[in-house]
């Protein structure tokens, strides 16, 4: 039962669930944030929104991840051993941590800079860069869960 | 000068006589009595300006610190603040004989146990220019009581000289030269029908010589 | 007490109502116009009502605040506590009345916890139970010592405490660090300034026993054992307890109430402005509301010196910081 193909499954699994509920909880709590903007002045949806979407990209990176360790399944063929379906579990696991983290405290990150919104919208690309600072670590764990896919074989 | 509608006879001239004397003892007393109320007056007055100038600066503290407590309190806290009164003031009133003249003197006693905690108000709600509005009003209030006993006094001492002065000038303008010319006018008249009699009884003195001649003639 | 982030919507709502706040510019635009109409008309452009007399609209304003507040705050029924205010005014009121066989209507308040008609019923009937054990055990106390004195000061006192309490107790139950800290600040506060106006004018050690509140930073003990002493000394013993700026003015100013007061504003101010630019919690909502109330405090000065022409200079020395 707990073959290769279980481990991989997983890792794809965690990959995504993590980076994913990160994502969510990261856009809801600068959703939540925008919408209190909106709510007093309607004009400045579309820069609220920008970066209310800002934390849902560790959830893309999770997907993304996800997909390939499913992709690098298929090229090692149908039984993977024991071996390579816990080595591609750990290349899931950057992505999945540092995403569900990263997208948190992005989310977090983004309800201040909207905070610097409802103040002066002129300020909105400010707000975007420094909510983009803590984009920097998910970029480098999808780039060393890429990697790690990479060496599996 | 109209002079009065009398009959012309001694009696009259003797009751206009008396009456005249009276009215000019009156005068020269009702003189007095202006003459010296006025003097009260004065006094009075004076002390009176006083008081209203002491009175306007403090009442005017009060105000323009009670418009800076009003300016920093809540309305609602600085109204629940005043709406029941710590000191109670009690005010009695008797009277004074000034030149018979009956003026009020207010006697003014304040029931607090504390001289120095007369605030009616705990502090936490109100702000702390209330205490300086309270404490000027407070020491305003026996100021404006005695400024009020003064200046009611100064009013009833007016009317009085005005009413004591009305009755010197109609004495002196009007009864005094009505008396005098009704009594010259009766002497005037009395003598006038004296002559007459004496002008008639020398006629009838030379008519009766005459008649006495003419008998004399006829012998 | 929730997560804060559950607090990203109200924070970021308020953070675009603090745009309509009386900023410094705003303060001086009303204090350089020359008639109260021209004052009312910034008031107006700042979102402030706009029909009936000043009272009026600044009355409407702080009903505003509360209910707007309470909108959109994740825990409503944290602001009860400044609620409570309200009510202890009320209380106030009706025990005042009571004794006094005034009419109070027109002096009871809304914005409290308890509609004013009800608690109107409840002191008539002394049904007690639904209040907070604070202003039970306060009322009683103080229509007993009432009883006692004649002296209506004991009723301010004992009620006011039992808020300051009350409030204090809530920070605590609500476990909110902020509103424990503010809880301390405003009786330590309030007992300073109490302590600068007994001493400035009353001179009464008694009175001061009665009305300083426990809970501050600053010890009542403290307090009591210095009122014979100068009182720069006891200032100056007293400034470690984070009251620095505060106890320099009142020294500076030789505790001259004007200053004083204005310093206490200030401070708690600055206290509650170190939230505002927190993205979470409730910080920036007690913040925004303080300072509204500054702002409606400020206002109130300036219009009432308008009103009364008093010269710019003396409504500007009295002039709150505000919030933003």
């Amino acid at each position: 039962m707990f073959d290769g193909n279980f481990f991989a499954i997983l890792g794809a699994a965690v990959a995504f669930f993590l980076a994913g509920a990160g994502s969510a909880k990261g856009v809801s709590i600068a959703g939540e944030a925008a919408s209190g903007v909106v709510a007093e002045d309607s004009d400045k949806f579309v820069s609220v929104m920008i970066l209310e979407a800002l934390p849902s990209t560790q959830g893309i990176y999770g997907f993304v991840i996800a997909f390939m360790i499913m992709a690098k399944m298929t090229d090692l063929g149908t039984a993977l051993t024991t071996g390579q379906g816990i080595a591609l579990l750990i290349a899931g696991l950057p992505i999945g941590i540092v995403g569900l983290f990263s997208a948190v405290y992005q989310g977090r990150v983004a309800a201040a800079s909207i905070g610097i919104i409802a103040k002066r919208s002129s300020d909105m690309v400010k707000g975007i860069i420094l909510t983009l600072m803590v984009e920097l670590f998910a970029i480098f764990a999808i780039l060393i869960s890429i990697l790690m896919i990479g060496r599996v074989g | 000068m109209a002079r009065l509608n009398v009959n012309p006879t001694r009696m009259e001239l003797n009751r206009l006589k008396k009456r005249l004397k009276t009215a000019r003892r009156g005068h020269k007393l009702l003189k007095d009595k202006r003459d010296e109320l006025m003097k009260k007056f004065i006094t009075i007055v004076k002390e009176n300006i006083k008081l209203r100038e002491e009175m306007e600066l403090r009442v005017t503290d009060a105000h323009s610190s009670f418009v800076i407590a009003r300016a920093v309190m809540h309305t609602e806290n600085l109204e629940e603040a005043l709406m029941f009164p710590k000191k109670q003031i009690g005010l009695g009133v008797s009277e004074n004989n000034i030149m018979s003249v009956r003026v009020p003197v207010f006697d003014f006693e304040e029931t607090a146990e504390n001289d120095t905690n007369i605030y009616p108000y705990g502090l936490n709600s109100t702000s702390g220019e209330l205490d300086g509005a309270v404490y000027n009003l407070t020491q305003a209030f026996p100021v404006l009581i005695a400024l009020a006993e003064k200046e009611k006094t100064a009013q009833l001492l007016a009317r009085e000289i005005e009413k004591t002065r009305r009755r010197v000038n109609a004495l002196e303008y009007i009864m005094i030269p009505q008396l005098e010319e009704t009594i010259k006018y009766i002497t005037m008249k009395l003598d006038e029908n004296e002559r007459g009699n004496i002008t008639r009884l020398m006629k009838v003195k030379d008519m009766m010589i005459e008649e006495q001649r003419q008998k004399h003639s006829e012998y | 007490m929730l997560p804060e982030t559950r607090y990203a919507y109200a924070v970021a709502r308020v953070r675009v109502a603090e745009l309509n706040m009386l900023n410094r510019a705003r303060l001086e635009r009303m204090l350089e116009s020359d008639t109260v109409d021209g004052a009312l008309r910034v008031l107006h452009e700042a979102g402030y009502s706009e029909s009936g007399d000043y009272e009026e609209i600044l009355a409407r304003e702080t009903a505003f605040i509360y209910s707007y507040l309470r909108e959109i705050s994740p825990e409503p029924a944290m602001f009860d506590l400044f609620s409570y205010r309200y009510d202890s005014h009320n209380i106030k009121v009706l025990l005042k009345a009571e004794f006094s066989g005034l009419e109070e209507t027109s002096m009871l308040v809304d914005n409290g916890v308890f509609d004013k008609n009800n608690l109107s019923i409840m002191i008539r009937d002394r049904e007690l139970g639904k209040l907070p054990r604070e202003f039970s055990d306060a009322i009683h106390g103080a229509v007993d010592a009432f009883s006692r004195t004649r002296d209506p000061q004991v009723i301010d006192i004992l009620i006011d405490r039992a808020y300051y309490i009350l409030f204090s107790r809530l920070a605590k139950e609500a476990g909110c660090e902020l509103l424990e800290e503010l809880a301390a600040a405003t009786i330590d506060i309030s007992n300073l300034n109490s302590f600068i106006r007994i001493k400035g004018r009353m001179e009464d050690l008694d009175l001061l026993s009665r009305i300083l509140i426990s809970g501050g930073k600053i010890p009542v003990r403290r307090y009591l054992d210095a009122f014979g002493a100068d009182i720069d000394a006891f200032l100056n013993e007293v400034k470690g307890h984070g009251y620095n700026t505060l106890v320099e003015i009142a020294i500076e100013n030789k505790g001259r109430v004007t200053e004083f007061e204005k310093a206490c504003d200030n401070f708690i101010i600055k206290m509650v402005g170190k939230f505002r630019y927190k993205a979470f919690g409730i910080g920036p909502l007690v913040g925004y509301m303080l300072g509204k109330e500054t702002d409606i405090k400020n206002a109130r000065i300036i219009l009432v010196g308008k009103t009364n022409r008093i010269n710019n200079d003396i409504i500007r020395e009295r002039l709150r910081d505000s919030y933003v």
